[in-house]
């Protein structure tokens, strides 16, 4: 983002991104968010329930049938039963496997459709938001949303439906097959599924934390070399090595100490939980041997009662692992509810602009940020087809005024009119196709040149390199390569390349108005030069405005006006200025020489 | 060194804690043998009926004492093994960028730094995740060997049959394991595409909106998602079959066992605690039998991730990255001991014949020659790419270039470590910070910067800044400096260099951080205060005007050197340079 583009910081009504993550089930529009996403995958989801009825209750047959393999062993009957037995089991076996991993990928598929939606839906309600909101977020921030909390999503219904909701009917299906058997048994199975399920829950929290506290210290670790590496030559040439490696010794004590303890905490939690489950064998078969010696059930029950707390150690583990998993995904969907809840302060009209070059009109235009004023009552008229050169110090208002030109906000008073229509009758999307604007900054994507220029439209490269031809750039570009791989600040360009690019991008959107924010920075002459052929070839049968940094940029303007503290101060067509003496453009003309315009600004 | 050689280099940093290690893990994969026998041992006595059932208590007691126990082994192994993995991991991290940042001679990093920290982080764990098989290993064979060695007393012919299917899961796991990775791979750079687009185009939104190019965007980011979709399914689809092999692998060893041992025991050459241990064992073997299958492919691995380790640090020697020196982990921070540079004070500089060829084979010098006097001002000047950067990086050893520099007359043997200050100091075209205070980036732990802290920042023109930032010169500018804007930076990257005081100041173009005004103001204060010489790279006015020599750079050569007004008289490029500059 620009740096004068943070002046604005926060306005209109998208207020602050709601952060807190209250109980899932504080907000009402939580299930309703789930639903809307899901219920067009319906069958999907069908489908991927049965599936896991099933591979559930083969789950829970099979020790009933190890059990009876042994007790028809122990009672001596007959080896056809035996087999019969052995085949059943290798049946239950496989099948089960079968539909859980049937069900796995289901699920993920299901997660990822739901959500890949939720992500295009919600990029496209927060592009429609006012850059209000934008400034007052960071890239970084909108990855956490966008991808982030929707990604706890997606793993959220994948797990929720594959794995929570079957291990929980697994749970439930083996304390019930436990109390059909023997009332002590089931009591049995029930306490202990209780309590270890209560049990873990606890624990886990805290190993979630000591994870947490492992991502930070590692994200400095990490940080502090990436940071070392790209100033590596900066490191090397001023003998700054040593002094580093001391300077690493520190942050890697740090990462040692907090990373060995969270692993430790970790750790610990999982021998509990492995030493509780351990203990649950040991029972399992003491009461097994107990009820057994007392006649109360066959030997093969007993073994059936191991089986079955053996059994209930995944679904367990998965619960309380999921339970967690749960909240931050509800922490998630609620966040997301809230961004969905936030509209954008600049409305849409419905009106069109025609094509060709089109009046640009301000009315009394007043706008302040935060209370403070930045442009007050500025009213001035360019006729379609001509030329203005804004100057004046930074920070007086001029890409102020251009960002009231492209609706980037609406002004507190005042009209702004482009076309003879007040821009807020006309639809977002038609006045940015009549007005093309080429900022200071350009950004760029890492892709290559061509998805640069299109912002990855299709486009036909002939077609394409016509557009260019005509603007003087087309050598340039097939020079550079449409093909050629470009980083996102830029790596493979210069600083005049990336501005030919940007003016580029305005060409082939061929817009009847053009607004120019003049880079302040130095370009190597042969870039200048190409510059200067396609900045001519733009202001051909265009309206422009252009935000000067160097006498030279306005040499050619039709009208100059000059912006002080947020009011017009002169304004008038060029060459009278120039003839007027008394002009404060011929008092920069005399002291300027051409230097830039905010060492010597009025 | 191959990777079992790495593995023996690796072990002997601290081989009691090592085999400790692997001892206490042998105790936790041995115990499940005796789970076995004691459960085989409950259910026997049971099957026999009274009076024997009765003593059926015994093997439960001593199942659940070892159940317990075997969790102290666990923790008794981890709590060393923990402290020891990070410890390593730590020594290794640090020796290779030691060895980037301090090792003698001139290198260029072969990857972007973002993609090297993936080196430091996930190379360094891959070797040393597979330094842990290497504490389970021992186990693993005991839980092995003992396994098939009881089953195969109760019943070798069936015992045989068995060791089929779980050859297969060594087999079957061996094949999967590294397609399994791969995909996770491709799921991880489909993850990173997406949100490295959503970065982008939430930094970029406002050019997005003033291009009305939102729905394009959006069908990008559609594009993208369903790339990652797909890789997700993959992912999924190879995780769940390699899964369900291994556990049907297991359930068909169970089964056969049944099957064929359904004579055995009704003809009582098969008790059923005899049938329990087949039980108990087959779903672990098999576990363990998968793992095994899996340490080719991290063995393969961790070959892969140090060969990383060596490519980026383009020629450290092997030991040099496994040095074993420990890391500081405790006490006061050592002293930083600056070598002790005599001050040999410059008279005079002269490059000889610098070539050097960018790794494309692409020709960046060739046979550059260059004197500066002590005191002087030169000027590189030339076209974008023709080699004027290439040049100053050159010469103070920051690329690798053939060719011979002199200082005072004396050959320089490795330009890297020579250049440093207090005989010279580089701003870079693109200077770095780091994310601590401005003054710590100034001072940069330069002997006696602290004192010249202050000149240096009003040489450089930063103090105007630093009076509109609240905390001044303890602002924290935040990693790689984001905080300031791209002048300040290059301001305090000046400040930096030239709070060292060095003989030779190479600065690679100001033009972005200094206004005219304010870069003439500079080398005139700079030039007043005491006798500097200086190698600038530029093409603005203020320096040429003032420069004693220019360097005029055309395509890797020099086209020409001589003062401005010679130059001028005779040169196209340099009128057609000097043109172009306004002013």
């Amino acid at each position: 983002m620009a740096a004068p583009a943070r002046i604005f910081g926060a306005k209109g009504g998208a207020g602050p991104i709601p952060s807190s993550a209250p109980a899932m089930n504080a907000s009402p529009t939580y299930r309703a968010t789930l639903s809307t996403y899901l219920a067009p995958l319906r069958r999907r989801v069908g489908v991927l329930v049965v599936l896991l009825l099933g591979s559930i209750g083969l789950l829970l047959v099979t020790p009933l049938i190890l059990r009876s393999f042994i007790d028809s062993a122990i009672a001596g009957s007959a080896v056809a039963g035996m087999v019969t037995a052995g085949v059943a089991f290798l049946i239950a076996g496989v099948f089960n496997q079968v539909f859980e991993a049937f069900a796995t990928y289901l699920g993920t598929d299901i997660g990822w459709r739901a959500t890949n939606r939720l992500r295009e839906d919600l990029t496209t309600h927060l592009f429609g938001l006012d850059m209000g909101f934008h400034n007052d977020t960071t890239p970084g921030e909108m990855i956490e949303r966008v991808d982030g909390d929707v990604t706890a999503v997606a793993n959220f219904i994948s797990r929720f439906m594959v794995r929570l909701v079957a291990a929980g009917v697994l749970l439930l299906g083996v304390v019930v097959v436990c109390w059909l058997e023997t009332a002590v048994m089931g009591a049995a199975v029930t306490v202990y599924v209780i309590g270890v399920l209560a049990l873990l829950y606890k624990l886990r929290s805290y190993a979630v934390e000591a994870a947490e506290e492992e991502r930070e210290v590692s994200a400095r670790l990490y940080g502090f070399v990436e940071e070392r590496l790209a100033g590596i030559d900066d490191i090397r040439s001023l003998g700054a090595g040593r002094l580093t490696m001391t300077r690493f010794i520190p942050v890697s004590r740090e990462f040692f100490t907090r990373t060995t303890r969270a692993w430790r905490k970790r750790i610990a939690v999982w021998v509990t939980a492995n030493t509780v489950f351990w203990a649950g064998d040991a029972l399992a078969l003491a009461i097994g041997v107990w009820l057994a010696l007392r006649g109360s059930v066959t030997v093969g029950t007993a073994y059936l009662i191991l089986q079955y707390v053996q059994l209930v150690r995944r679904p367990i583990e998965q619960m309380t692992q999921e339970l967690q998993e749960m909240q931050r995904a509800a922490g998630g969907i609620v966040r997301i509810d809230g961004l969905r809840r936030l509209e954008s302060s600049v409305g849409d009209g419905s009106e069109s602009l025609p094509s060709g070059p089109l009046s640009i009109e301000f009315d009394k235009v007043s706008f302040s940020y935060e209370d403070r004023g930045v442009l007050d009552g500025v009213s001035f008229h360019l006729a379609p087809g001509r030329s203005l050169g804004l100057l004046g110090r930074t920070g007086g208002g001029k890409t102020t005024i251009t960002r009231l030109i492209s609706r980037l906000y609406d002004p507190d008073r005042g009209l702004v009119s482009v076309g003879g229509v007040d821009i807020r009758r006309v639809r977002a999307e038609s006045l940015r196709h009549a007005v093309g604007v080429v900022t200071q900054d350009v950004q760029l994507f890492r892709a290559t040149v061509r998805d640069n220029l299109t912002f990855f439209g299709e486009v036909d490269d002939a077609d394409l390199l016509a557009v260019l031809d005509g603007a003087g750039l087309g050598q340039w570009v097939r020079e550079v390569g449409l093909d050629t791989e470009l980083g996102s600040s830029g790596q493979g360009l210069s600083a005049g390349e990336q501005q030919l690019l940007a003016f580029a991008r305005v060409f082939l959107q061929d817009p009847g108005v053009v607004i120019l924010d003049e880079p302040s920075s130095r370009l190597d002459p042969a870039t200048e030069m190409l510059l200067a052929t396609a900045t001519e070839r733009l202001y051909a049968g265009r309206t422009v405005v252009i935000i000067a940094h160097r006498l030279e940029t306005v040499r050619t303007a039709d009208d100059i006006m000059v912006v002080e503290e947020g009011r017009v101060v002169e304004h008038g067509p060029r060459e009278h200025l120039a003839a007027d003496p008394s002009s404060r453009y011929a008092g920069l003309l005399a002291a300027g020489r051409g230097e830039l315009l905010s060492d010597f600004a009025p | 060194m191959s990777t079992l050689g790495l593995v023996r280099e690796l072990i002997r940093y601290r081989p009691g804690r090592f085999f400790y290690c692997a001892s206490m893990w042998g105790l936790v994969h041995g115990t499940p043998l005796l789970f076995g026998i004691f459960i085989g041992m409950t259910f026997d006595r049971l099957a026999a009926g009274q009076p024997l059932a009765a003593t059926a208590w015994a093997p439960v007691i001593a199942f659940s004492a070892l159940a317990i126990g075997r969790n102290i082994f666990i923790w008794l192994g981890d709590v060393v093994w923990i402290a020891h993995w990070n410890e390593q991991a730590l020594q290794l991290r640090r020796n290779l960028l030691g060895w980037l940042l301090e090792a003698p001679g001139s290198r260029v990093m072969p990857l972007a730094p973002g993609e090297a920290v993936s080196t430091f982080r996930d190379d360094v764990d891959d070797l040393l995740d597979y330094m842990e098989t290497w504490v389970d290993m021992g186990g693993l064979v005991v839980f092995g060997v003992g396994s098939v060695a009881v089953m195969a007393s109760i019943d070798a012919g069936l015992t045989m049959l068995l060791l089929i299917p779980l050859v297969l899961t060594v087999l079957i796991t061996r094949a999967l394991s590294p397609q399994i990775r791969k995909r996770r791979r491709a799921m991880r750079e489909a993850t990173d595409e997406v949100t490295g687009f959503i970065g982008e185009a939430f930094a970029g939104v406002q050019t997005i909106k003033l291009a009305a190019a939102e729905e394009l965007m959006l069908d990008r980011l559609r594009q993208l998602n369903q790339t990652r979709h797909r890789a997700a399914l993959a992912d999924t689809a190879l995780t769940e079959v390699l899964k369900g092999v291994n556990r049907n692998m297991s359930t068909i060893t169970i089964a056969i066992v049944l099957l064929a041992g359904a004579g055995s025991i009704s003809a009582g050459e098969l008790s059923i605690g005899q049938l329990t241990i087949f039980l108990t064992y087959l779903p672990r073997l098999t576990d363990y039998l998968a793992f095994v299958g899996d340490i080719i492919a991290q063995h393969r691995r961790a070959g892969v991730a140090f060969e990383r380790m060596r490519d980026l640090s383009v020629d450290a020697p092997d030991l040099a990255l496994l040095d074993r020196r420990p890391v500081s982990l405790e006490g006061d921070l050592p002293e930083i001991t600056l070598p002790d540079i005599g001050i040999d004070p410059l008279l005079r500089l002269e490059v000889r014949g610098l070539n050097h060829w960018f790794p494309d084979g692409e020709e960046g010098l060739e046979g550059v020659d260059l004197v500066v006097n002590r005191g002087s001002f030169t000027v590189v000047t030339g076209k974008i790419g023709s080699g004027k950067s290439t040049l100053v990086r050159a010469l103070l050893g920051l690329v690798p270039a053939q060719g011979e520099v002199y200082w005072n007359g004396e050959l320089v043997e490795d330009r890297a470590s020579f250049f440093v200050p207090p005989r010279s100091a580089y701003t870079a075209q693109v200077p770095r910070l780091f994310s601590e205070s401005l003054a710590d980036n100034i001072t940069l732990g330069q002997h006696g910067a602290t004192e010249r802290l202050s000149d240096a920042v009003k040489l450089a023109v930063l103090d105007p800044d630093l009076e509109r930032m609240e905390k001044g010169i303890d602002t924290m500018v935040g990693a790689r400096g984001v905080k300031l804007s791209g002048g300040q930076v290059q301001r305090s990257a000046a400040a930096r260099m030239l709070a060292t005081e060095a003989e030779l100041l190479v600065f690679d173009d100001l033009s972005s951080a200094l206004d005219l005004h304010t870069e003439t103001e500079l080398w005139s204060r700079l030039r007043r205060r005491r006798e500097v010489t200086c190698i600038v790279v530029s093409h603005r006015r203020a320096a040429l005007e003032r420069a004693d020599q220019i360097v005029l750079m055309d395509r890797g050569r020099v086209a020409d050197r001589g003062t401005l007004g010679e130059l001028l008289q005779r040169s196209d490029l340099m009128r057609s340079l000097w043109a172009s500059e306004p002013g």
